[in-house]
C-alpha cells in the first residue's frame, strides 16, 4: 500500500483552545483508521497567533502520533508561530526534569 | 472621536482612535472563540507600544481557555477597556470556581484561598501533558508590567501587586471566577515571559 501526504490546511487565524487541537488529533486517528499508510502535514499558513495552552496540546498530539507511528510535519509557520512553540517546548522539556525527580 | 456604536444586546464596542478600546460582552461558554476573533481582530489593528498587544491576545486566549476547559459555565463576561493609558481586562464566568476545578483534575485545596495560591504558584494538575491554569506566566507578565492581577473565586480573593500577593476572605461566596488585570499600556518582552 502506497504511502498518501495528507495535507489539512487549518484555516483560522487564531488557535486558542486546546479543544480545537483534539479536534485535529480526532481526525487525524480517523484518517489513519481508513488509510493506515497516511502521512500527515499540517499546514499553518493562515494561522498568525497560537496560544500557550493550544501550543502545549499540539506537542501533546505530536507525541501521541509519534506513540502511534503516525507521521505528522508542521508547515508554513510564521516567524512569531515558531519562536512560541520553541519556547512552550522548552518548558515542557523542563516539566518533565522537574516531574522525574518526584517522589510518590 | 468617533460615536459608541452599539453592537447587539449587552455588548458594547467603542473604537475612539487606533489606541483605544472599549469591549464588554457576555457571551455563552459556546462562543468563547468567536468573541475572542472579535477582540483579536481589533487589538491587532491597535497602535500599541511592541509586545503589548500580543500579551493582550495572549492573556485573553489563557483565560479563555481556561473558561472552556476547567469552569463548566454556561457564560462568560468579557471586559476589555483602556482609559488613561491603563488597560482593564476582567474574565468573569458563572462555573464552578477554581476550587471545585482543582477537584476535578484530582487536586484538592483545603479551601478556596488555597486554590488560588495553587493557580499563582503554576501547581500542575495530575496529568504531566498540562502545565496548570496559565496564570503563573501572566503573574510573570503583570509583575514585569507593574501591574496588578486580581482573582476572586468562592469565598477568596487574592491580589498580586509589586509582585506581593494580598490575600482576602468573605463570608458570601461568588459563584465562578472572576479575573481581572490592570496594567499600563507600555512594551513587553513577550517571549521572554512565555518559556
Amino acid at each position: 500500500m502506497k504511502t498518501k501526504i495528507q495535507t489539512i490546511a487549518i484555516n483560522k487565524k487564531h488557535l486558542i483552545f486546546r479543544s480545537q487541537v483534539r479536534q485535529l488529533q480526532k481526525l487525524i486517528l480517523s484518517t489513519v483508521k481508513t488509510e493506515p499508510k497516511s502521512r500527515f502535514v499540517l499546514n499553518f499558513s493562515q494561522v498568525s497567533f497560537i496560544s500557550r495552552s493550544c501550543a502545549d496540546e499540539l506537542f501533546n498530539l505530536l507525541a501521541h502520533c509519534k506513540t502511534e507511528n503516525i507521521n505528522v510535519a508542521l508547515a508554513h509557520l510564521a516567524p512569531e508561530i515558531k519562536t512560541l512553540l520553541s519556547a512552550v517546548k522548552k518548558a515542557k522539556q523542563k516539566i518533565k526534569k522537574e516531574m522525574s525527580y518526584e517522589i510518590y | 472621536m468617533s460615536k459608541p456604536r452599539p453592537w447587539g444586546g449587552d455588548t458594547t464596542v467603542n473604537f475612539l482612535h487606533n489606541y483605544m478600546l472599549n469591549y464588554k460582552q457576555t457571551v455563552p461558554a459556546k462562543k468563547l472563540d468567536s468573541a475572542y476573533e472579535t477582540i483579536a481582530k481589533h487589538v491587532e489593528q491597535l497602535k500599541w507600544p511592541k509586545g503589548f498587544n500580543q500579551f493582550i491576545l495572549y492573556a485573553l486566549s489563557e483565560l479563555l481557555d481556561n473558561v472552556k476547559e476547567h469552569s463548566k459555565s454556561s457564560s462568560c463576561t468579557i471586559f476589555v477597556s483602556q482609559k488613561n493609558k491603563i488597560l482593564h481586562l476582567e474574565i468573569s464566568d458563572n462555573g464552578i470556581g477554581l476550587r471545585q476545578s482543582y477537584i476535578h483534575q484530582g487536586i484538592y485545596p483545603k479551601d478556596d484561598s488555597s486554590a488560588i495560591q495553587f493557580a499563582f504558584s503554576g501547581l500542575s494538575t495530575k496529568d504531566p501533558s498540562e502545565r496548570g491554569f496559565g496564570l503563573y506566566t501572566l503573574k510573570k507578565f503583570i509583575t514585569t508590567l507593574k501591574g496588578t492581577l486580581t482573582i476572586k473565586s468562592g469565598k477568596a480573593q487574592a491580589k498580586l501587586n509589586n509582585g506581593n500577593i494580598e490575600l482576602n476572605t468573605f463570608s458570601q461566596a461568588v459563584r465562578g471566577v472572576t479575573i481581572a488585570i490592570k496594567t499600563p499600556v507600555t512594551a513587553v518582552n513577550f517571549y521572554q515571559h512565555i518559556e
